[in-house]
């Protein structure tokens, strides 16, 4: 595609937004043959996901507030200020953790379309329950991750051990007694950890509760969603080596996935990237426009004669058969989205980041070396006491070490996520767990800088689509890449491609440079 | 610290659209040329395996897929890299001037720890052209290299596969040193890469 204008293009798909769900769409429609234009508004990429130097961030958070449609709330110590900016490139802040599971489907899919080479996985071990309300000792107190974790924790006695390990072997169904399980399904995440015949210590029904991920209260959380979630923890443990469960890429997970599936898009030569461009309107049901043909585009015969025309932001005139986007990706005053049925239910969270003037070397432990380059650690809900009142809603803080490329030697990063409007009890909770752990010298670890920002989910994650127009669920990423973005990709992907076979599949030809000349292709050369 | 343990080299090859950038590589490591213009297509890289002074070294080259067409390539691409191509098309004056650019693009992206020693190889290329075609005089080529700290300086022809093979010994050796540099003054310590591509056997849990 030797396009130096993109005016008058006709496009399979036009993409707004550089999001993870639209980075992986457009590399597999492009895997496909698709032809794609993928735009974004910023200049940067990652939307939702976007990673950030000190500069940029400090950029991002003026924007963000003078756009007015994220409540940013935003701090820094004055004499760190010019240290973060003379570092700059020494921090890459990323707007979520991005913690994959080892068995997320994102990561299986990198492995089998031979993207997994450009990215970096660190382990995230080190799962906590930390509890201010039971006292300053042993209120960090380290999640199992197995039995012998259980056997071996000095916090426990025999009976509670026990009472323990038969509580996670129905919950993994290792044992079902079935009268037990029967009626579970009917009932909360805290019914069931706090049924009679179980007798945990309130501390194990918070670790359970820990490896849900989620941020509601525990009665709130239907329990066969946390069985499923529970289950996923365990299952995941030991997939890469033993003791973790979980991963983040090095520089942030989200952003350079984003990156990189961008990236296996353009290099088809079936996707054209131009940030900073965006539409800014939309005619619907415009018939399929008679402009030239582009070189190498095969026109298959199933495609549909209407679809979108859109004027974009540098002034050029295209024309799509499908449209994906979020809706804050698209022109306010969209007439083809008149059709679609309205919204679903949304939530909201703060999340936010804290710059810490310590690395925090001694949370960083798990029983199996290396050190873990992330910990996650759950504060349940009314653990924390501000101004008379207690946290409602579990608060959880993932804290990733230098090692994570994210910040310099000597500090740490931490991501504190909480639901509904209690951000008031992110600085509690992270100046509460920082007490617990000065520095190597003995002085209090800071809090260089921290901004918290309202993200708004959608729920479910669904996309709301009519003639060509894919709209995506308002996503706020928050502590996990979930494994339903690729499930739902992959629905949008069949609907356009109409397959789901086919969905990201190897490239049959790795040679770059001609498909016209069938010479032999050898790779390594003659060295 | 074993010294014989693999290298892994990454080179990146910057320069404007059409200047070649594709057809070096692949002329480099396939020993193809492909006429008819087409923008970057195929694999996320192209690997090689070189000697450098006795050395086995893997040169992995990255080239921009079409996205710095329209100035969009992101952080990620410009991560880790050992040397830097810089590219441009002796017939293409604009292509020229714009080096400089890149060339600062890349020490903001990459933000090598010294930028001042980080090597950057620079390509004339497209050399094949009939002469009066030529806009850029390799005088004035050699006076920007020579500016920027006697970067060093090719003149090659993709289709013709003139001066190919020495640019890419040069840029080796400079990523192979490169990383030797880089090595000791080592970014990253006691983490291990968890390698995704490779299942445990190991079942972690114990229930």
């Amino acid at each position: 595609m030797n396009i130096q204008s993109l005016d008058k293009t006709t496009w399979d798909a036009v993409i707004v937004g550089t999001g993870l769900r639209e980075s992986l769409l457009a590399a597999a429609l492009a895997r496909a043959g698709k032809r794609v234009l993928h735009l974004d508004k910023n200049p940067y990429y990652g939307d939702e996901y976007a990673a950030f130097s000190g500069n940029e961030f400090e950029t991002w958070v003026k924007n963000a507030q003078a756009a007015g449609l994220q409540v940013v709330d935003y701090f820094v110590v004055d004499q760190s200020e010019s240290s973060i900016k003379a570092k700059s490139r020494s921090y890459t802040l990323n707007l979520s953790p991005g913690l994959l599971y080892t068995t997320s489907p994102l990561l299986s899919l990198l492995v089998a379309s031979n993207l997994n080479e450009s990215l970096e996985f660190l382990k995230v071990g080190g799962w906590f329950v930390y509890n201010p309300s039971q006292g300053i000792d042993g209120s960090l107190v380290s999640v199992p991750n197995s039995r012998e974790d259980v056997f071996n924790d000095q916090t426990l006695d025999a009976r509670s051990k026990r009472l323990v390990v038969r509580a996670l072997k129905s919950i993994l169904g290792l044992e079902g007694s079935p009268s037990a399980n029967s009626s579970a399904h009917q009932s909360s995440l805290k019914d069931y950890l706090e049924q009679p015949s179980f007798r945990l210590p309130n501390q194990t029904i918070a670790a359970f509760a820990s490896l849900t991920l989620r941020h509601d209260r525990l009665s709130e959380i239907p329990f066969e969603e946390a069985e499923r979630d529970i289950r996923r923890h365990f299952g995941s443990i030991g997939r890469f080596g033993p003791g973790f469960a979980a991963v983040v890429s090095r520089y942030g997970s989200g952003s350079e996935l984003v990156q990189v599936f961008c990236r296996a898009a353009a290099v088809t030569g079936n996707a054209i990237y131009m940030l900073e461009n965006t539409i800014i309107s939309i005619q619907g049901r415009a018939p399929r426009p008679n402009w030239k043909a582009e070189e190498g585009h095969k026109s298959a015969e199933n495609t549909r004669s209407q679809g979108f025309q859109l004027r974009l932001q540098s002034g050029d005139l295209v024309w799509a058969e499908n449209l994906i986007a979020t809706k804050h990706n698209l022109p306010i005053d969209t007439t083809p989205l008149g059709d679609l049925p309205v919204s679903i239910a949304e939530d909201a969270f703060w999340t936010s980041l804290y710059i810490v003037s310590n690395p925090l070397r001694s949370i960083f432990r798990t029983n199996e070396p290396p050190a873990p380059a992330g910990v996650v650690v759950y504060i349940p809900s009314g653990s924390l006491a501000e101004d008379e009142s207690r946290n409602s809603y579990p608060i959880y803080i993932c804290i990733h070490s230098s090692e994570t490329g994210e910040c310099p030697d000597g500090q740490c990063i931490m991501y504190i996520s909480t639901k509904g409007d209690e951000r008031k009890f992110l600085d509690v909770a992270a100046k509460s767990l920082l007490r617990k752990m000065p520095r190597e010298d003995g002085s209090p670890s800071q809090i260089l800088m921290s901004v918290k920002f309202k993200t708004l989910v959608e729920s479910p994650l669904a996309e709301r689509r009519t003639d060509g127009l894919h709209l995506l669920a308002n996503h706020g990423p928050l502590i996990e890449i979930q494994d339903e973005i690729v499930d739902q990709v992959i629905d949008i992907y069949d609907s356009i491609v109409g397959s789901r076979e086919t969905f990201m599949e190897k490239l049959e030809s790795e040679d770059p440079g001609d498909v016209r000349d069938d010479t032999e292709i050898s790779f390594e050369g003659a060295s | 610290m074993s010294s014989r343990k693999k290298v892994l080299l990454k080179v990146i090859i910057l320069g404007d659209s059409g200047v070649g950038k594709t057809s070096l590589m692949n002329q480099y490591v396939n020993k193809k040329f492909s006429a008819s213009y087409k923008a970057t297509i195929g694999a996320d890289f192209l690997t090689k395996e070189v000697l450098v002074d006795d050395r086995l070294v893997t040169m992995q080259i990255w080239d921009t897929a079409g996205q710095e067409r329209f100035q969009s390539l992101g952080v990620a691409f410009y991560r880790g890299a050992d040397c830097c191509v810089l590219v441009y098309d002796v017939n293409n004056q604009k292509s020229f001037e714009t080096l400089d650019s890149w060339r600062d693009e890349f020490l903001i992206q990459a933000s090598p720890r010294d930028a001042d020693s980080f090597p950057f190889v620079v390509i004339g290329n497209k050399i094949d052209v009939d002469d009066g075609k030529r806009q850029v005089h390799q005088k004035r080529a050699m006076a920007f290299c020579q500016g920027k700290g006697n970067l060093p300086y090719f003149e090659t022809s993709a289709k013709e596969a003139i001066n190919v093979e020495q640019a890419f010994e040069v840029i080796a050796r400079h990523a192979l040193a490169q990383e030797e540099a880089e090595e000791y003054t080592g970014d990253f310590g006691s983490s291990t890469i968890v390698d995704i591509g490779a299942d445990s056997e190991n079942d972690g849990c114990g229930c």
